[in-house]
């Protein structure tokens, strides 16, 4: 049977970001034969758990891949953040999905906007919608933020 | 002949440095993620020094054997590139990305990468 | 933007001689993971193998627990969403483990799993009853030695709710 689901909740910590990204990916084997889809796939669930691990506050963060009868893949993960992050995202979020000029000229303007600043990447979710081709978008509830990310899919039959 | 990296040696990301004629052939082998950026930030500076230091012409750094690279390690390398940039003309090197086609994030990231700067090619197999 | 606070480790080190997990320099070394999907065998036997990577190493007695309670959920579990999670945390220094399965079942099945866990209860030693079990098991016959070397392993107690069709199965420390 193809799994057409699989979620995770977990404290966020760096040791379980590899864990969490192998059994998803892992996951992924499972679900389609493409191995070029489960790299992209691969690649976009470790930016997310990255940026989950790194801005949420201590509670619980959740991961979900789920496909949908209508074959997209979504990728979600949520958990509780700082009020400052919430207002980052959202302005990163809607610079990158208005840039005129495509995703990929958008992340090499990310790029190059913060060359000089070793501490911060910004990179994560631009990265996902240039180099995995996916389309990232987010909501909020309260302080708890939910990052999608979103491809079609052909499952194993 | 090789060089010191002089970083604190790491189970997940391996990095070896050696003189090539007058070039740096910098080779990174392992997972480069959150847990490695630091040490891959040690391993980017003291490249830069010692190219710097020895006029080289060109640094060659070799991923093809680098599973995995994070977005923050990607941003190490943006920060490298820029280093480098800003020695010229007296510390002028170029920088030679290598990589692996049969590797997804090496194909896209180092196609994002090769548009920053003039002084970068890519070198995919 | 503020800074992203630092990521500490949450996950602990076992040093205790009953395998489970001691308390670690860092005073807040608490930790879970909560796993939701259909339960296939492979995704039972993936999460098992996760699991014990994650605590193999630091206790023994722990990945077993996960793994008993796992594989009955794989043999037993009617099609549906199922559950399952470990949960560790410290109270006065001491640790506390909970470790749960949920998923649907038959009523049949249910039924059974209580009688075994109330036997396993009721023993006055568990590491006898155990050994009973594994004597028993020679002249064949399906025997619930999983739960039981989870008590007599682990030191854990284990307990079976139902809700409906559903089941919970929960090792936990005293």
């Amino acid at each position: 049977m193809t799994p057409s689901y699989v979620e995770m909740k977990f404290s966020p910590s760096i040791e379980l970001i590899d864990l969490v990204r192998r059994f998803i990916a892992d996951f992924y084997h499972r679900l389609t034969a493409d191995r070029v889809l489960r790299d992209r796939l691969a690649v976009a669930t470790h930016e997310l758990l990255e940026n989950c691990v790194r801005y949420s506050t201590d509670g619980e963060a959740r991961v979900r891949v789920e496909v949908s009868p209508e074959h997209r893949l979504v990728i979600t993960v949520d958990n509780d953040a700082q009020p400052g992050h919430l207002d980052a995202l959202r302005k990163i979020i809607e610079e990158m999905n208005g840039h005129e000029d495509g995703a990929l000229a958008f992340y090499r303007v990310l790029m190059r906007r913060g060359a000089k600043d070793r501490d911060r990447s910004g990179l994560g979710l631009a990265r996902i919608k240039a180099e995995c081709d996916m389309a990232v978008s987010y909501s909020v509830t309260d302080s708890r933020v939910s990052v999608r990310a979103l491809t079609p899919i052909e499952p194993r039959t | 002949m090789d060089i010191d990296l002089q970083v604190p040696a790491s189970n997940e990301l391996r990095a070896t440095c050696r003189l090539d004629g007058a070039n740096l052939l910098v080779t990174l082998e392992g997972h480069a993620d959150l847990r490695t950026k630091a040490m891959l930030d040690g391993v980017l500076g003291r490249v830069h020094d010692v190219a710097v230091e020895r006029k080289a012409p060109e640094v060659r750094l070799d991923l093809r054997a680098v599973e995995f690279m994070n977005s923050s390690c990607i941003k190490s390398l943006v920060s490298w590139i820029g280093d480098a940039q800003d020695a010229a003309p007296a510390g002028a090197y170029a920088i030679t990305l290598m990589g692996s086609s049969a590797v997804h994030w090496q194909t896209r990231s180092l196609e994002a990468l090769s548009g920053l700067a003039d002084i970068v090619r890519i070198d995919v197999q | 933007m503020t800074m992203p606070r630092e990521v500490r480790s949450n996950f602990v080190r076992d040093t205790s001689a009953q395998g489970l997990p001691t308390i670690p320099p860092s005073k807040n070394a608490e930790g879970f993971l909560e796993l939701v999907f259909e339960p296939t065998l492979r995704i039972v036997e993936l999460t098992r193998r996760y699991v014990e990577e994650l605590y193999g190493g630091a206790s023994a007695a722990l990945s077993v627990t996960a793994h008993e309670l796992l594989e009955n959920l794989a043999k037993h579990a009617s099609p549906g969403e199922a559950r399952f999670s470990i949960r560790v945390s410290y109270l006065g220094g001491r640790p506390i483990i909970v470790v749960r399965t949920r998923n649907k079942a038959t009523g049949e099945h249910i039924e059974n799993l209580q009688r075994v866990v109330a036997a396993i209860d009721a023993a006055a030693d568990p590491k006898q009853h155990y050994a009973s079990l594994l004597k028993q098991s020679r002249t064949g016959g399906d025997l619930p030695l999983g739960l039981a070397r989870v008590r007599a392993d682990s030191n854990l107690v284990l307990s079976v709710q139902r809700t409906r069709e559903e089941v919970t199965v929960m090792a936990n420390s005293r």
